[in-house]
């Protein structure tokens, strides 16, 4: 019977944090097929989970492709999650916000959860960096989390993309509920007339450039983020690159996408993910999500009081970064509470708004905290 | 903790005040975009062509 032990040599290996990690990716498996949830992403991440918790995988040490793909995708340079970028930014119109730009401070107002996240993972015992790559869990904004939590080597990293992705995907059951809470039926009924101002192709050419050179002279830790983002978007209108940018929104996200779930998963080893903090990132990325929301209501609100024109405080909430979830959730709201009450075009506008606020809040919170830690001088 | 709670006070602080004046300068920006860019009105053909 002995020459048969190599059957059971590594399955006598199997740990109990293994056998964990195996029901956790099959549960993320689960959600990605049955619930929809951003399947793109939770489908790879929940096999990989499971291919990188068996004994001696292959797939990670020396040669190990999952290792190799972290080590060159998202270690060196953070090329997955800022190629990525290209193609969001080739995908988005900005059109909506430049003809009404009063919505970009949605998207400001609308990271207000990240800043009550970082002070409440400090008060939990966190450490700065692990604090603040907790917090930008409420960029709402897949990419910028990879890349903050990693540049700022958090020893989270598995735990909060499994936040980020899942609570993105949780939008429309988390905006909701939190919205009702902090409006009236009446001002969810608040109507806005929505004036399409022309937008010359002349702006949308300047705007990402001028973004780009704005961001990067005040913050230049965002620049890899917001510079990225704003050329696929300066693909997307230049209107001589058709084939390129619809490859940058297609075939380049779809390609980045597919490799970025699985690479993701090498932070999801049992030893390492399965830590009673993991469960506190996921209670924390869930204040992030609802403060975000909070902080667009009460900001809306706020302009309300010094306002002739009302608007309605749910746009506000669209400013999270949650593309095109938010902005759908806020026109399925406003219906709600009056059948011929239509936000979408407002919501949209705040909803693009904070795609650029969050990298910009990303690249901020990347500055101060390598500052404090002494990183790099202010 | 008083310190580290302290230093993350102030960060939130510095980044929310940073935002808001990054946006407000791209607010400025694409409102100049806008009043400068206002596609021209087409002067009328006096011949009707």
């Amino acid at each position: 019977m002995d020459f048969l032990s190599f059957l059971w040599e590594y399955i006598a290996q199997v740990t109990w944090q293994q056998a964990v990690m195996w029901v956790i990716g099959g549960l993320l498996i689960f959600l990605a097929i049955k619930k929809e949830m951003e399947p793109a992403l939770l489908l790879p991440m929940g096999f990989g989970a499971i291919l990188v918790n068996l004994p001696e995988s292959g797939v990670l040490g020396e040669n190990g492709i999952i290792q190799w793909l972290f080590d060159v995708g998202i270690e060196a340079a953070e090329v997955f999650p800022l190629l990525l970028f290209i193609g969001i930014g080739a995908m988005i119109d900005f059109g909506p916000l430049l003809s009404n730009p009063k919505l970009f401070f949605f998207g400001a107002a609308a990271q207000l959860g990240i800043f009550l996240t970082l002070i409440l993972a400090t008060l939990c015992g966190f450490e700065l960096k692990d604090a603040a790559a907790t917090a930008i869990i409420g960029a709402a904004d897949g990419p910028t989390a990879i890349l903050v939590a990693n540049k700022l080597q958090s020893n989270y990293l598995g735990a909060i993309l499994v936040a980020a992705y899942s609570y993105m995907a949780l939008v429309p059951i988390i905006q909701p509920i939190t919205i009702k809470l902090c409006t009236t039926k009446k001002e969810r009924a608040i109507k806005m007339t929505y004036k399409p101002g022309s937008v010359t192709k002349l702006t949308k050419i300047l705007f990402p450039i001028l973004v780009t050179v704005i961001a990067g002279l005040i913050a230049p830790a965002s620049l890899a983020l917001v510079g990225f983002l704003m050329f696929g978007n300066l693909l997307r209108e230049c209107g001589v690159l058709n084939s390129l940018s619809e490859t940058a929104g297609k075939v380049l996200s779809n390609l980045i996408t597919l490799l970025l779930g699985i690479t993701i998963a090498f932070q999801m080893q049992g030893e390492q993910f399965l830590q009673w903090q993991t469960l506190l990132i996921m209670a924390l990325g869930l204040f992030a999500f609802v403060f975000d929301t909070v902080g667009g209501v009460f900001f809306a609100k706020l302009i309300n009081l010094f306002s002739k024109e009302k608007i309605n405080p749910m746009v506000g909430a669209a400013g999270i970064s949650a593309f095109p979830m938010s902005a759908r959730v806020v026109q399925k709201l406003g219906l709600e509470a009056d059948p011929s009450n239509h936000l979408l075009m407002h919501a949209v506008g705040a909803n693009v708004s904070g795609q650029i606020a969050s990298v910009i809040a990303g690249g901020l919170l990347l500055r101060f905290v390598e500052a404090t830690l002494g990183t790099i001088g202010i | 903790m008083g310190e580290a709670l302290i230093e993350a006070l102030l960060i939130s602080a510095k980044c929310l005040l940073g935002i808001f004046v990054i946006i407000t300068i791209i607010f400025g920006v694409v409102k100049l975009l806008n009043l400068f860019g206002k596609p021209r009105q087409k002067k009328e053909d006096p011949d009707g062509k």
